[in-house]
Parts: C-alpha cells; sequence; structure tokens
C-alpha cells in the first residue's frame, strides 16, 4: 500500500505530464474498447440474425421422429434447461374444390419460433393455432389456393381428412431454413391437429424437426460437434438425424459471416496490437523521463527491486485511472454511436460493451504497464548509474550473455499477447499467424526504419540549415526516431492491412452492380418446350437469365484414381448436373486458367473435352488444372480436362453449376432447361407464375424471393459493417498515432528552446520540426502502407480465400493523414514552447 | 555604451493574488571590455535580471539598449535575430546538443545564422578552448569541463557583442571550475568582451572588474 | 475400372449387334428417375445393374439392359428422352417415370398425356412397354394419392401394357432398405427391387 501513496504522491507532484499520459492513453484505449464493442455487438447482431433464420441455436432433424433413446442423448448434451421446441413439415395437396395445390404443412408446438416471431395481420393469437382447426398463410398464397374473397365467411380448406379454418393472414413468418427454396407455400397449423387429418401414416414423407434454444454463452458449434460424435458413436453408419446450428443455415451465407466473424476478429486483434503499442510506446516515454531519478535511487544505495516496485507502481497507478478514464469515455460516447453513425451502421442495433472487453481494457491499462516496461527495466538495470547521470543515449546492444535476460523481459508481453490473440480471434492457429505476422512485420519495419534513419547522413549533408539540422537530428538520434517510426509505421501497417481486406470482402459481400435479384427459379424446361417459353418471357416482358441447359450425369474418376471409395472423404454424392454456356455469365469469373474453347467438341476426337471447375468444389475435391476427368452421361463415358477453374459472385442469386463443359459436349445429350425470372412489378410477378404453371405444368417455379431478399438484407448489413468498421478503426488508429506523435513532439521541447537562444526565427524551427515530423511520419507511414499490401495479401489468401483489392484511396488517405498528424501535433507541440520564453534553460527558473 | 539598463522593473503574478516585484528600477551601463559579476542570495532576481538582458523575457517599465538600441520594445522576430547576433549566454547545464559532437555543438550557432567560413571558425575556437582532440565526441562522453568548454566556444563564436553566463561553473568542481574560469576570462579578455556573469561563487565574483549585489529586487 | 467396362460395353452393345450372341439380343431400356438411377448408390447398385447381374448368373447372355434414368427428372421427358434411345432400337422399355411429377404436386392430366406420348411413340417403333406403377406418400392426401395410383392403371388398361403396380413394393418406408433421406433405397432397397422385377422380364 505503500508503493501505491509514494506513486500517488509522484503523481500529484508531477501533474503535467501525469496528466498528459494518461490522457494520451486513455485516448488509444476509449479507441480500443469502442473497437472492439463495435465489432462484437455487430457480429452478435448478425449470429442473432442468423439464429432467427434457423429459429434456433441448434436444429435436430429427420425422417422418422426421433427415439426416447436419441432424446436422452440430445438432453444430455444440450443441458436439460434448454429452451425446445418442435415441428413436422411436409407437403401436401390442398386447395378449394377441385383445384388442389401442392402446399408445404409446418405444424408446430405452441414454442415454436424459439427465435424471431409471426406477425399477424389482425393480431389473432398464434396460440389460436393449438386450439383450434386452424391455418395461417400468407395473402399471396391464399390468392393461390383460391380463397379470393374471404370477407363473408372464414375460408375452410381440407387437409386429409379434416376441414380447417383460415383464421389469420401472416404478414411476416419466423425462419427460412436451408431448404427454403419454396417448392410450394406453406400453411401454419398447430401440431395437435395434425393427428386427425390422416397424414402422417407408414409411407408418409415427413420431416420432423426439433428445435434447441441454449443459454447465453452456450459454445454451439462445439455441442453440434459432441451432438454428431454422440449420435454417430450409438449408430454407426450413414447418420439417420440431421444436426444444424447456425452455420448450417446456408452454407453461402455462413461462409460470409464466417468471414464477417474473422474481419471482426482481425479487427479486435488490430485494435488490441494499436493500443498495445501504444501504451508500451507511452510507457517507454515515461520510464525514460524518470531514468533520472532511478539513477539517483540507484546511487543512493537503492534496491532495484525496490525501485521497480515504485516506478511501476505509478506506472500501474497512471494506467489503471487511464483505464477507468477511457471505460468512462467509451460508456459515455458508445450509446450515443448509433445516432451518431446513422446510417452508416446498420439500424436497430444494440452496441453495448460486453465484459470481456472491458477486461481486456483494464488488462492493457493495469497490466500493460508492467509487462510492457519490464523489457526495458532489463535494458536501464543493466547500465551502472555513473551513466545514467550523464546525459548519454544508451544505444542498445547485444550480447549472447545477456540475451537469456532480454527474452525473459520480452517473454511477458509476448504471451500475454498470444492468449489475448487466440482469445480474440477464437482459434490458437489463428492467434499464432498473427503473432507470427506482427512479429515479422515488426523486424522487417525495425530493419527498415534503421536502413532509413542511416539514410538521413547522407540527406544532412547539404547547405540548407533546415535540412542539415533536421535529417541530423534524425540520424543522430536514430535510436529514439527508430521507436517513434516503428510505433507509427506498426500502426499504420495494421490499420492499412484493414481496407485492402475490406475491399475484398466488400466485393464478395455486396449485390453485384446492376443485378436483377430473381423472383423465380425454373427447373424442368424441356427441350422442345425453350422455344415457346422463350416466347411467353418476352411477351410477358420479364427478365429471363442464366437460361442454362442442365444434363445430369456422374463424375467416374479423377485422373484415373475413382471419385469415390470408402478410403476418401469425397462425399458419396456421385451425380451432378452439368452445363454448357457460350459466355459466362457476369457473376462468374474465371480465376485461374484459360477460358473454354469456342470450338465445339466432337465426340470423334480422340482428345478430351475442356471442362471449367468452379473454385470451390475444385477446392473440396482437390482437383487440380489439367486434371482429366471421367463422367458418365446417360451411358456413355466421356473424359474431359480441367482449363480453368472458376468464382461464382454466389449473391447474383443465378443458377450456377460446378462443371461447365466444352462447346459440342452436351448437345445430344437428353437435357432440360434451367433458367432464372425477375420482374419489376410485384404484381406482374404473381401473373406471371400463373401464366408459366397454366402453358407448361410441368415446369417447377420454385419462389426464391423470401430467400434472396432476406439473405440480401442480411448481406446488406454486413457489407455496411464491413465498410463502417474498417474506417472505424483506421480513425481509431489515426487517433492513437496522433497521441504518439503528440508525445514524441513534448520531448522535443530542449530542442526547440536551445535552438531558439541560439538565435533561429521561429519559422526556422518550424520548418525543422515540420520536416523531422514529417520525414519520420511520411516514411512510417509509408513503410507501413507498402508492407500492409504483401501482408494483407498473404492474411486475404490464408484466411479469406484471396479475397483481396488493391484499396489506393483508404492507401493514400492513410499516407496523407499519417503524415498531417504527425507534422500537425508536432507543430502544435513546438507552437506552445515557441510562444513561451526560453528562460526555463536558466538554472534558477528551471 | 555597449549595455543600458534604464529604470528596469518587472513583476510576476503570485499564485493566489497579488504579484512579487521580482525586480525595483534597477540602472547601470556597461562599456566594451566591461565585466560585471551580480550576485545574491537565491530568489533575489539574478536569473529574471539575466533573461531580461538577454531578451528571453521582457522588462514591465524601462528601458534596455544594446549598443543603443532598445531591445525591450522590438518585436519578436527582431529581437531573435537581434539576441542571436549580439549576445550569447553560458548555462549552468551547458544545455549542449546530446546528439552532436562537440564541434557541430560549436557550429550550430553559425548553421543557424547561415554563416560562411563555419569550419575556419569551429577549428579556430576548438583550438582556442582546447578540446581539438575532443571534437568527434558527443557531449555524453565529455567530461563537464569538457562540456562547458564546447558551450563557452558555442557562445564566443558568434562573437557577440555581450556574452552572459549563468553560473557557469556551477556544475562542475572546484579545480574544474577553476580551469573554465580561467579560460573565460582568458577569453573574454584576449576578444574584449563584455561580459555578465551571474554567480553564488565569491572566488569567481572576484575576477570581473565590478561586483554587484542584488537585495530584494534592488541592485547595490 | 471394371464398371467402365460394362457401362461401356452395354451402351456399345446397345448400339451394334454383337456378333458372338447365341440367341437374337434382347436390349431393354429404362426410363426413370432418381430411383431407377440409383442416387446415392454405386451405378452398379442401381437396381437395372442389378438385374443385369442376376442375368449373367442365371447364364442369360441375350438380354442387355441399359439404364437411361435421369434424377430429377420428371414425365415431361419422357418422349423426348425415348427418341434418343430409339438410335439403339431397344426391344423393350421399362418406363419408370412419374414420381417426380407425384412429388411436385404437378397436374395428373399432364402426367397422363407425357406418359401417353411416350407409350405411343413405343408403340409406333414397335417397342414392348413395361410400365412401372407408383405410389405417392400418404400426406400427399387420399384424392391425390388415388389420382396418381389412377394414371398408371389406366394407362396400363388402355394399352394392355405389362404393369407392375409398385416399383418400390416391399421398400418404400422401411428404413433398413432406404437411404438416410427416407425416399431413395440403399444397396439392399435395391436389390429387392430387382428381384421384384426381374420376372417380368424374364417372362417377355
Amino acid at each position: 500500500m505503500l508503493w501505491i501513496r509514494m506513486a500517488f504522491l509522484q503523481i500529484i507532484r508531477n501533474k503535467g505530464f501525469a496528466f498528459f499520459f494518461m490522457f494520451n492513453l486513455a485516448m488509444g484505449l476509449a479507441g480500443f474498447i469502442a473497437v472492439l464493442s463495435f465489432g462484437r455487438s455487430l457480429n452478435r447482431h448478425m449470429d442473432e440474425n442468423l439464429k432467427e433464420i434457423l429459429t434456433a441455436d441448434i436444429e435436430i432433424s429427420s425422417n422418422t421422429p426421433l427415439t426416447f433413446e436419441e432424446f436422452s442423448i440430445a438432453d444430455e448434451v444440450l443441458g436439460k434447461d434448454t429452451q425446445k421446441a418442435r415441428l413436422i413439415r411436409f407437403y401436401t395437396m390442398a386447395g378449394t374444390k377441385g383445384d388442389a395445390r401442392l402446399v408445404e404443412v409446418m405444424a408446430m408446438d405452441g414454442t415454436y419460433p424459439l427465435y424471431g416471431s409471426f406477425n399477424l395481420l389482425n393480431q389473432t393469437p398464434v396460440k389460436a393455432l393449438e386450439e383450434s382447426a386452424a391455418v395461417f398463410m400468407t395473402q399471396d398464397t391464399a390468392g393461390v389456393l383460391g380463397f379470393e374473397n374471404t370477407a363473408n365467411e372464414p375460408p375452410a380448406l381440407t387437409l386429409g381428412g379434416k376441414s380447417f379454418v383460415l383464421k389469420d393472414f401472416l404478414s411476416e413468418e419466423p425462419g427460412l431454413s436451408s431448404a427454403s427454396f419454396e417448392l410450394a407455400p406453406k400453411l401454419y397449423m398447430g401440431i395437435r391437429q395434425l393427428e386427425d387429418t390422416g397424414l402422417i401414416k407408414f409411407g408418409s414423407r415427413v420431416r420432423y424437426s426439433h428445435f434447441f434454444r441454449l443459454g447465453e454463452n452456450a459454445d454451439i458449434p462445439s455441442l453440434t460437434e459432441t451432438l454428431r460424435a454422440r449420435f454417430s458413436e450409438k449408430f454407426p453408419g450413414p447418420p439417420r438425424l440431421r444436426i444444424n446450428d447456425t452455420r448450417d443455415v446456408n452454407r453461402r451465407l455462413s461462409r460470409v459471416t464466417g468471414y464477417f466473424t474473422r474481419f471482426m476478429g482481425l479487427i479486435s486483434i488490430t485494435g488490441l496490437f494499436l493500443s498495445g503499442i501504444a501504451s508500451a510506446y507511452l510507457f517507454r516515454g515515461y520510464l525514460n523521463s524518470r531514468k533520472k531519478d532511478m539513477a539517483v535511487l540507484m546511487s543512493l544505495g537503492a534496491k532495484k527491486s525496490r525501485i521497480y516496485l515504485t516506478i511501476s507502481s505509478e506506472l500501474m497507478v497512471m494506467g489503471t485511472l487511464a483505464s477507468f478514464v477511457a471505460i468512462i469515455i467509451s460508456q459515455a460516447l458508445i450509446p450515443a454511436f448509433p445516432f451518431i453513425f446513422k446510417g452508416l451502421i446498420p439500424a436497430h442495433i444494440r452496441i453495448h460493451t460486453d465484459p470481456f472487453t472491458l477486461m481486456i481494457a483494464l488488462f492493457m491499462g493495469v497490466a500493460g504497464s508492467l509487462i510492457f516496461c519490464l523489457p526495458l527495466f532489463i535494458r536501464i538495470f543493466r547500465i551502472r548509474p555513473l551513466m545514467l547521470l550523464r546525459n548519454i543515449e544508451e544505444t542498445p546492444f547485444f550480447s549472447i550473455r545477456t540475451a537469456p535476460f532480454l527474452f525473459a523481459g520480452f517473454f511477458p508481453v509476448i504471451a500475454a499477447f498470444f492468449y489475448l490473440s487466440c482469445l480474440l480471434t477464437g482459434s490458437v492457429r489463428d492467434g499464432s499467424i498473427f503473432m507470427a505476422g506482427s512479429g515479422l512485420a515488426l523486424a522487417i519495419l525495425s530493419g527498415l526504419g534503421g536502413i532509413i534513419f542511416s539514410g538521413c547522413q547522407y540527406l544532412s549533408h547539404t547547405r540548407s540549415m533546415v535540412r542539415k539540422i533536421a535529417f541530423r537530428n534524425l540520424f543522430r538520434n536514430k535510436w529514439s526516431s527508430l521507436s517513434c517510426f516503428v510505433s507509427i509505421a506498426m500502426g499504420a501497417f495494421l490499420i492499412s492491412i484493414i481496407p485492402q481486406i475490406q475491399k475484398g470482402l466488400q466485393n464478395e459481400i455486396s449485390r453485384p452492380e446492376g443485378l436483377k435479384i430473381p423472383a423465380f427459379f425454373l427447373v424442368d424446361i424441356q427441350d422442345e418446350q425453350k422455344e415457346p417459353f422463350l416466347d411467353l418471357v418476352k411477351q410477358e416482358k420479364a427478365d429471363l437469365s442464366n437460361f442454362s441447359p442442365m444434363v445430369r450425369g456422374r463424375i467416374l474418376s479423377i485422373n484415373q484414381h475413382p471419385f469415390y471409395d470408402e478410403n476418401n472423404s469425397r462425399s458419396q454424392r456421385l451425380e451432378f448436373n452439368f452445363s454448357h454456356r457460350k459466355t459466362l455469365d457476369v457473376s462468374e469469373t474465371i480465376v485461374q486458367g484459360r477460358p473454354l474453347s469456342q470450338t465445339p467438341w466432337h465426340f470423334e476426337s480422340k482428345i478430351p473435352f475442356e471442362i471449367s471447375v468452379e473454385a470451390s468444389f475444385a477446392g473440396q475435391h482437390g482437383i487440380a488444372l489439367g486434371d482429366v476427368m471421367g463422367f458418365e452421361v446417360q451411358g456413355i463415358v466421356l473424359e474431359g480436362q480441367v482449363v480453368n477453374f472458376r468464382n461464382v459472385r454466389w449473391n447474383s442469386f443465378q443458377p450456377n453449376f460446378y462443371l461447365l463443359f466444352q462447346d459440342g459436349v452436351l448437345d445430344d445429350a437428353p437435357k432440360t432447361y434451367l433458367a432464372s425470372v425477375s420482374h419489376d412489378s410485384v404484381e406482374k410477378r404473381q401473373a406471371l407464375r400463373q401464366k408459366i404453371i397454366r402453358e407448361f405444368p410441368n415446369i417447377s417455379v420454385i419462389d426464391v424471393t423470401r430467400l434472396a431478399g432476406k439473405i440480401l438484407s442480411i448481406t446488406d448489413r454486413l457489407s455496411v459493417s464491413v465498410r463502417f468498421m474498417a474506417w472505424f478503426s483506421i480513425a481509431a488508429g489515426l487517433v492513437l498515432i496522433f497521441s504518439i506523435a503528440r508525445h514524441e513532439a513534448l520531448k522535443n521541447q530542449n530542442q526547440i528552446n536551445l535552438l531558439k537562444v541560439l538565435g533561429a526565427g521561429t519559422p526556422a524551427i518550424r520548418s525543422i520540426t515540420l520536416l523531422e515530423f514529417g520525414f519520420t511520419g511520411c516514411a512510417a507511414a509509408l513503410a507501413g502502407v507498402g508492407l500492409s499490401f504483401c501482408f494483407s495479401y498473404a492474411g486475404a489468401w490464408y484466411f479469406f480465400d484471396s479475397l483481396w483489392r488493391f484499396d489506393p484511396n483508404a492507401s493514400i488517405l492513410i499516407l496523407v493523414l499519417t503524415t498531417l498528424i504527425s507534422m500537425g501535433t508536432a507543430l502544435a507541440a513546438s507552437g506552445k514552447v515557441l510562444n513561451s520564453k526560453p528562460a526555463g534553460l536558466l538554472s534558477g527558473l528551471s | 555604451m555597449i549595455l543600458e539598463l534604464h529604470h528596469i522593473s518587472k513583476s510576476y503574478p503570485k499564485p493566489g493574488s497579488g504579484s512579487i516585484h521580482v525586480l525595483k528600477n534597477i540602472s547601470f551601463s556597461l562599456d566594451r571590455g566591461d565585466t560585471m559579476a551580480i550576485t545574491g542570495q537565491s530568489g533575489s532576481g539574478k536569473t529574471t535580471l539575466l533573461s531580461l538582458i538577454a531578451g528571453l523575457d521582457r522588462p514591465d517599465f524601462g528601458q534596455i539598449l544594446l549598443e543603443g538600441k532598445d531591445i525591450s520594445a522590438m518585436k519578436e522576430n527582431e529581437l531573435s535575430q537581434y539576441r542571436a547576433l549580439k549576445t550569447s549566454i553560458i548555462f549552468q547545464q551547458f544545455h549542449l546538443m546530446p546528439h552532436l559532437t562537440a564541434e557541430e555543438n560549436i557550429s550550430l550557432p553559425l548553421e543557424i545564422l547561415k554563416q560562411d567560413r563555419i569550419k575556419e571558425l569551429t577549428d579556430e575556437m576548438l583550438e582556442k578552448t582546447g578540446l581539438k582532440d575532443r571534437r568527434h565526441h558527443l557531449p555524453g562522453a565529455l567530461s563537464g569541463g569538457e562540456c562547458q568548454r564546447v558551450a563557452i566556444a558555442r557562445a564566443l563564436i558568434i562573437k557577440p557583442a555581450l556574452l552572459l553566463a549563468d553560473e557557469p561553473t556551477g556544475n562542475l568542481d572546484m579545480e574544474t571550475g577553476e580551469k573554465i574560469a580561467k579560460l573565460l576570462f582568458d577569453l573574454v579578455e584576449k576578444e574584449n568582451k563584455t561580459l555578465i556573469l551571474v554567480t553564488h561563487n565569491p572566488f569567481l565574483a572576484g575576477q570581473c572588474r565590478e561586483i554587484r549585489r542584488l537585495e530584494k529586487g534592488v541592485l547595490v | 475400372m471394371k464398371r467402365f467396362f460394362l457401362i461401356c460395353a452395354s451402351f456399345l452393345f446397345l448400339l451394334f449387334t454383337p456378333l458372338f450372341s447365341a440367341e437374337a439380343p434382347v436390349r431393354i431400356v429404362f426410363l426413370g428417375d432418381s430411383l431407377t438411377a440409383g442416387l446415392g448408390v454405386e451405378p452398379q447398385e442401381a437396381y437395372p445393374s442389378v438385374i443385369q447381374e442376376m442375368l449373367n448368373e442365371k447364364q442369360i447372355s441375350h438380354i442387355i439392359l441399359t439404364n437411361g434414368s435421369i434424377s430429377g427428372s420428371t414425365s415431361a421427358s419422357a418422349a423426348s428422352r425415348l427418341k434418343w434411345f430409339l438410335r439403339a432400337k431397344p426391344d423393350i422399355l421399362v418406363l419408370a417415370l412419374g414420381a417426380n411429377d407425384g412429388l411436385r404436386g404437378l397436374s395428373m392430366d399432364e402426367m397422363y398425356k407425357n406418359l401417353d406420348n411416350a407409350i405411343v411413340l413405343a408403340r409406333q417403333n414397335h417397342i414392348r412397354v413395361i410400365l412401372a406403377g407408383m405410389e405417392i406418400p400418404p400426406n400427399y392426401g387420399p384424392d391425390y394419392s388415388n389420382a396418381f395410383r389412377e394414371v398408371f392403371k389406366s394407362l396400363a388398361r388402355k394399352y394392355d401394357l405389362e404393369f407392375i403396380p409398385f416399383l418400390l413394393e416391399g421398400v418404400a418406408g422401411n428404413p433398413s432398405l432406404n437411404q438416410a433421406d427416407g425416399i431413395h433405397p440403399n444397396a439392399k432397397g435395391h436389390r429387392v427391387i430387382a428381384a421384384h422385377i426381374l420376372p417380368f422380364i424374364l417372362e417377355k
């Protein structure tokens, strides 16, 4: 306690500097808290969206009811106190007399949905479904089923052997399962009403779903894995139960939300490193300013441990105060953010700081002071007190003997950062990669800085007084210049990694420009229906896209190895759809290899035809360019060679194929056509649908409007969030650079005073300061930004499936702003000194 | 006359309220080659007087004429230029640039004032102060005496009309202090400089032609 | 490699008259959907291949089977697909389409027409037709199920066809004979179907 009191005394006596130090540190930490809170809140928001789509945390479904044994396994793994809901879904024919239509019945219990909700036009309580033979449907569905006039009497429809009353219309229904290519409109009814319909009996094709909602902090992915493992252990062979969590909601959407989570992880960890660099820099600065006192204490015979305790108590007290200030500032500001950033972040998002974030911020402030300064303490304690009394700029030196001590000093820092990295990225592997990457970047930037400041010696050989003095200062103060350079460069490096990846991610997430979201997928258009169908679409002025032939066949082999055998992990799916297109769709780009040949392939030719493979499919099945693949189409064995990999803009919502064949291969094969249709007007859309069904009854019209709408609304939000977070963290990073520059500028005061006394005019002193700081800031930003290109490219390749875009605007902005901030803060700090009288140099007034 | 002070008064606001009269109606003049020591207790206003003469601060009342020009009425830019050309200060704490060598520290004022013959003049000053073999050393590698020699060389290199010294031996041991004082007075005499010395040290003050004592803001 | 050869061979045999057959060859084409194509099982495990195997075991080598089934196909494609196989001059057509029409709730009148067209085309080309009937799961409601069943029955009556009332007899609804999806037979299921169909073929 004595140490804390002493520390407080020291801080109070040294008010000015202590306040300055704490302000800088608090600013850095507040920025970090804000970034982390934002990132985690947005992530949670997206997670909740996915949960609403699944309506649960975990869904277990199967074709037959779950057995008692299966239930008890689920209860055992998920815990007894989970909320549960049950849904039975199946297709049936329903409608008004004589004209039955395919509908999907959703028979649910009272607790469904666990996330999300029903919205009914007349606010009928959902419980009504349980108590009476009633159904809910949308007005669209009612129209399709022929319930035109519902004003006079409540319409009824027969399902199996029972009559149901249409109680209310849905304006919003919960959930959107993975299979929600809506082959048929949905009807909701109570699960208790199901039995009397007589539709569920031996041979019925029914899906039984059980939904589970777990506690806030449940680790859902790992519970899902445990469940899968437990079931497959108990019931070997092909799994009977399908166990899904939010990751399975939509394969591609979850890939994108996976990127998003990683991106937020990247941002948080960047924030962590930035605030770490800034606080380390500030702590070190403070320690350097107290070096003399330490030397005095040492010369007075104080034990090193006692000095360490004294100084670190001071640091800890200031760090703690700073983190509390940061927490107070951030807590005061964060609730206002949704208003400040209205339109820039998704609406209705609750942004709050979780205890985890606050703990890390506190840790940075409190423990950071100790662990960041440990290496410096070790270095200082190796120096004799006498040396400290003189004004020696000690140069770090290295020897085998002292290396272990130095390493020991760095070990806690490295360990702490490693732990936090793993915590923030959620995986040891990602954390290690980020740590290693940062270490490498630090080493490269330090080397680069060394070269740059050595080079300043040559720049100082000039007749210009300003340049001579400025560059000589930089060169001679190499070590202190270097630490400033490395801190700023690391800051610039970290923040400019983000926009490169953000740009790539944005490109992947955002809606393709000018894209018409298809309303329907049309499946099973026969060869002979092709012409009349195209005519109809033309007449109706609908937009038809991607009219593609579809031929079904099997992949037999890759390079003579069977495509599927029991030993490899390839899916047992053997049948695939093959297609051909003269020109690639706008949503497709070739990422590797050359385009398919336009010359039709002939059956007689001995050479294999050319294949274009979708990139993720190739990755999943280990297909390489040049591989020869064997196929069987309708009894005919064919051989083709992979000539390119294709990327598909998945959110274009266009029918796409894993495999495209060269022209001519599929010409004679029995095939059907697939197309997507969009129409600007909602009413005409329904009319078009009716017309297609009437004229081509075999064509299945799959309504994708709702799916596309929901997914696009999520991806739009993701896209907005990604952009916002990128800019927000750049801003936070620049604030940190500002605090570093401010500190560095303050150190410069004495020099400015002396120059003034020696006769340098204000303009000259300003020029020297501007040149010194501008050069350091600009060189650091250049080095950081330049390095970030390479690193972000590597990072994008590893973490984000090569989603990388060159973003010159953000880089130039970071470069310019870093330079300007360095110059501006230095100028502001020097201005204060310039305006004051240099009398402080005199003995009596210091 | 090199320097004339007419009725100089200076007061500082007191923390709390009111103000402290540090200097009260001080007048004196010095001619070329004059050396004057100002002694007095701590807080008697020595350093304030020095900072006014050096042009680092301005008096509340009175005039300071340096070579006949009223520096207390000059604009800031004019003043800094004039100050740099006409006066030099030697500090107790030396105030050398820690990252510059002895030679670079000495030549710094010439560089700032963009003067010619830098190399020649610097070599001359190194010679005069006996620092020839220490020219490439950084201040950290120099002894206290050597540091003050560098400071003296730096002060004299611009050939100022008025040399000001603030406890120049205050940070040195007795023996070194004496050596430095000898060097300073030798150079002042050889170059016929005007010197104002602020010190507690009676031995140092005794080497000046004139010794004045400040008592509660009044020169006696 | 064996199965490549098998498939290759079967199609080639179908196209060119084999020179070494003792009896005149009988070519049978299966026109079906995923149930006949063998979705989710190896190609040689699909019931037409199993039937071929069974014939081989019985030393019957003049019957050559071709599986022209496409997963997901509906009755609408029947006639056009048959045209493609006409080049091979089949003697018998096993028509096993309709399940997808039913599952998708398509119009029964359309299905009737489609299958009718295919049967007429086969007859014009002197191909004998074995019609495989289907059942629709009970959840589609009794009316639709009955209408569905009736399509096959009435076509069989109209053209006096060799009729298999239910392709998945004894297989549908039995978890041990079906894959996890509950609708596609597994390898064991396909063997049951093969055993069920074989007598109809041998009769011819």
